[in-house]
């Protein structure tokens, strides 16, 4: 094993809350989540994330207008709430980082009980045929129930 | 895990889409990146 998983400082913090909140059969599945997305960057077979530059940029467009559909819906929203410029901000950050690294996404849905789960957004960048090191760099937990 | 139920491209498609309906939801979670790559250390 080549790869180091660390943590921007936040990020280990929520984990460690989460860790302590939702106990052992969370911890398990979130650490083997963690492993499965290093090993991954590692042989490069990352079928289980996505390249998030990639979408923020696709999200931006070109004049000001969102060119994935899924944008359409709340679109007015994101605006009125500053989004452009946020996003603008993070792509300006990102950009100035070159291949290979990556900046990715991924997400997963943990149990916690029967009834509900709690699904977990992880950022993380990875670095192409040289030792990994994932930082989750954010989530946010929401949680679901399954009728 | 995602990858065990959907096909790779199944995969990317639901995860864009998540993110993107995350991001639409709560713009601050990008300025939550910023800040955190700008400024956190990176710790074991």
């Amino acid at each position: 094993m080549t790869y180091a998983i660390r943590y921007l400082r936040r990020a280990r913090e929520e984990a460690d809350a989460w860790r302590t909140t939702y106990g052992q059969g969370f911890v398990q599945a979130f650490d083997q989540w963690l492993v499965s997305l290093a090993e991954a960057a590692e042989d490069g077979s990352e079928t289980t994330s996505v390249d998030a530059l990639e979408i923020l940029e696709q999200a931006m467009g070109e004049e000001d207008q969102p060119v994935t559909s899924q944008w359409e819906y709340s679109w007015d929203r994101f605006k009125s709430a500053g989004g452009p410029e946020k996003l603008l901000a993070l792509l300006v950050l990102l950009r100035k980082r070159c291949p290979p690294w990556e900046f990715r996404m991924s997400s997963n849905w943990f149990a916690l009980l029967d009834c509900i789960a709690v699904e977990i957004q992880g950022y993380y960048w990875s670095f192409a045929d040289c030792p990994i090191d994932l930082c989750v760099v954010n989530d946010r937990v929401h949680r679901g129930s399954f009728a | 895990m995602i990858g065990a139920a959907l096909s790779p491209e199944g995969t990317k498609e639901f995860l864009y889409d998540r993110m993107v309906k995350r991001i639409a939801e709560r713009p601050e979670l990008l300025s939550e990146l910023t800040d955190r790559i700008e400024h956190d250390d990176v710790v074991e």
